[in-house]
């Protein structure tokens, strides 16, 4: 197997705008992901069940069916009731990117959610407590003693949900947008070079992955706490 | 042609492979995963660092990109290290990737899992005399089973998602065959939300089980 | 019940290893790509059959070259580099004989011919030309003579690749692109002719934009190329070729 390496080299600076595509939809989506796994994560507490149970089926949804489907449902599926073209909304949904930074943060909410609320929910009941006898407010409570030990908890796995997202976004490519992923089939269907374009694709993956699991760590050392025991 | 329920027993063919694909992918899955967990712990510097290259290359490629780099690259490699022409069966290369990519969170996992078990307690039994592959099957393998079991649902729960990418590698599973009844019908809606609701039946009951699973575990520490 | 489960999965194990296909004999069937999307050309009918103008005209064709095929599907960007990476012996689905393509792999004789053209909502463009389209949302499917037409013409638009022929018309549908560029026949057949295409019409020039539509093999397989030329002729001269493409379209001559 021989690669064509002066067509891989030419191929680079077409890749490196679709690698900007690329972030620029996993920064997009996590950061709607977040907001909206954070308001859901908070339902999850909510002394209405309609809500609770809205979260929880939410959750189940988006985490029990392939993320390719609800990218379908929501961009051809959609867009098939007039009703929706005929609205205002259609502004958002017209558009690819915006429908891809939907299905994508719509989808990592409901995984986000869910480790917030384990990283909650490690904190021992008693904390709580513990720190309204000391005369704390429930707001207080959660902002100095329970926040900080569940971001210890949750980092590890949003971090894991980040880099999910990140290849999430490679689906991009079957709603018409020029991604990595995209950029690559197009290519790929330009130079009938498998191997080399599909090499070189992942390695950029590889890179954007890597920098995002250093990205965690350092997350990691920021809020770790001095060790006891050394 | 315009019938969308004349396309049904299609739909269920895929659902066929979609289960075939995942229920023959997690025994490999399982496989590489130990593999790649003991070597993560073992004291050879060498297989941690090929542990952590391999978790680093399946944690941060799409499978999508993964599978389409099997589909165009595996019998070519294993044909030219066999010196002689084999060629797999998109089921096969479907099984092949997904295990490989199954395997990684896999391993993840269980290290981890491991780990959390054995911060000190090797030196425990050790000290109490144990030897040290009886410390692991007596004292560790037990505890880090049952931290592991919630993420390990988590792992079949991704890969039932994955095999939805498999048709690129040339599988006819559940969404392929929608979206063959979407494309000659005319309506995405009702064949990709019926995917959609097949796929949800198939993760529900893991789903649940899985929380039961994290409650008698919190019940436990 | 564990045992069950046990032996089903070892089972599958040992089946899983033993469907490699180890043996590539000369005299097995010959692998046949197809897209399977593109009616009446190639489709899938209800029972997941592949079938339609390609599969007739191929069949009779490894039928007077005393071959036989079987079909195949594959995602239509994925049949060249299919051809190219060994997946398939021949890939037959529509596939346009261009020079860019003749540098990869090789093509039979022209099997007949066809033209691309630019579908848009009734009275939205009257011509196809570039200042006219200047801006505009143009869509096509990846990797097709369509997309090369636009990517080559019409640098002053943007150009909107997507992965089948259903996709392309589900968004002009919704408004998202424009106006499309596509087979001629293919989209005539199944889209403007069906319910949900009827406010839609071609506009500008008829395309021809290649050498004819040939059938593909990988580089250098000389003695195929042979065979398969020779019932290419065999089915021209001895009314096959006629019987089918009545059969499928009528009184046009697609030659």
């Amino acid at each position: 197997m021989n690669l064509d390496i002066p067509l891989m080299l030419e191929s680079i600076p077409s890749l490196y705008s679709a690698a900007i595509v690329t972030i620029k939809l996993t920064v997009l989506s996590s950061f709607f992901g977040l907001l909206l796994g954070a308001i859901l994560s908070l339902l999850r507490y909510s002394h209405s069940s309609a809500l609770r149970r809205f979260a929880a089926t939410y959750s189940l949804i988006f985490r029990g069916t392939p993320l390719i489907v609800q990218l379908f449902i929501i961009y051809y599926g959609l867009a098939q009731a007039s009703a929706l073209r005929e609205s205002p909304l259609w502004i958002v949904f017209k558009d690819p990117v915006r429908c891809a930074v939907i299905a994508l943060g719509l989808n990592s909410a409901a995984y986000t959610s869910e480790i917030i609320r384990a990283a909650v929910n490690s904190v021992p009941k008693g904390q709580w407590e513990a720190a309204k006898v000391l005369g704390l407010g429930q707001f207080l409570v959660f902002r100095l003693v329970v926040a900080p030990q569940a971001l210890r908890f949750a980092l590890p796995s949003y971090g894991n949900e980040i880099i999910m997202l990140m290849k999430g976004t490679a689906l991009a490519s079957t709603i018409s947008l020029f991604d990595l992923t995209g950029r690559a089939k197009t290519l790929v269907a330009e130079t009938y070079a498998p191997y080399e374009i599909f090499i070189l694709v992942a390695l950029i993956y590889l890179l954007l992955g890597l920098a995002l699991q250093s990205l965690v760590k350092w997350g990691e050392a920021k809020v770790r706490l001095p060790s006891p025991s050394g | 042609m315009e019938n969308a329920l004349a396309y049904g027993p299609q739909v269920l063919q895929g659902l066929l492979y979609t289960v075939l694909l995942t229920v023959c992918t997690v025994p490999f899955a399982v496989m590489v995963g130990v593999t790649f967990a003991a070597f993560s712990l073992a004291k050879s510097r060498l297989l941690n660092r090929v542990a952590r290259v391999y978790a680093g290359l399946f944690r941060s490629i799409p499978e999508l990109v993964i599978l389409l780099f099997f589909y165009y690259g595996l019998s070519n490699v294993v044909s030219t290290i066999l010196m002689k022409p084999v060629e797999f069966s998109p089921f096969t290369t479907g099984v092949v990737a997904l295990s490989l990519i199954s395997g990684s969170y896999t391993a993840e996992v269980l290290r981890g899992a491991v780990q959390a078990v054995s911060l000190g307690q090797t030196e425990a039994a050790l000290s109490l005399g144990f030897r040290p592959i009886a410390a692991w099957i007596k004292i560790i393998l037990p505890q880090a089973y049952k931290m592991a079991i919630a993420p390990l649902t988590n792992v079949l729960l991704i890969l039932i998602k994955d095999t939805a990418l498999a048709s690129v590698v040339g599988i006819e599973e559940l969404l392929r065959k929608s979206s063959i009844a979407a494309g000659s019908t005319h309506s995405p809606f009702i064949f990709f939300g019926g995917a959609a609701a097949i796929y949800l039946v198939a993760s529900i009951p893991i789903l649940v089980w899985q929380e039961k699973a994290e409650k008698k575990s919190e019940v436990a520490i | 019940m564990r045992k069950a489960i046990a032996i089903s999965l070892f089972v599958c194990v040992l089946g899983t290893l033993f469907s490699v296909n180890a043996s590539l004999g000369s005299d097995r069937p010959l692998r046949i790509g197809v897209e399977g999307a593109l009616a009446p050309f190639n489709y899938t009918d209800p029972s997941g059959k592949v079938v339609g103008f390609d599969v007739e005209l191929t069949d009779a064709i490894l039928d007077a070259s005393g071959l036989t095929g079987e079909w195949i599907r594959q995602d239509w960007d994925g049949l060249i580099p299919g051809i190219i990476a060994g997946k398939f012996d021949i890939v037959s689905a529509t596939v346009s004989i261009t020079e860019e393509r003749k540098k990869r792999v090789d093509f039979t004789d022209p099997l007949y011919r066809t033209s691309i053209r630019f579908v848009a909502a009734k009275g939205a463009f009257l011509d196809d030309r570039n200042s006219t389209l200047r801006g505009k949302r143009l869509g096509a499917q990846r990797a097709t003579v369509s997309s090369a037409h636009l990517q080559k013409h019409y640098p002053d638009s943007e150009v909107v690749l997507y992965d089948t022929q259903d996709a392309l018309r589900l968004d002009l549908i919704a408004g998202r692109i424009d106006a499309l560029i596509a087979d001629q026949i293919a989209t005539e057949d199944s889209f403007l002719k069906k319910p949900e295409g009827t406010g839609y019409e071609f506009f500008g020039s008829v395309i021809k934009p290649d050498d004819g539509i040939g059938i593909v093999l990988p580089k250098g397989h000389d003695e195929l190329m042979q065979r398969l030329n020779s019932g290419i002729a065999t089915i021209r001269s001895n009314g096959k070729f006629d019987q089918i493409s009545e059969k499928y379209f009528g009184d046009t001559d697609l030659r």
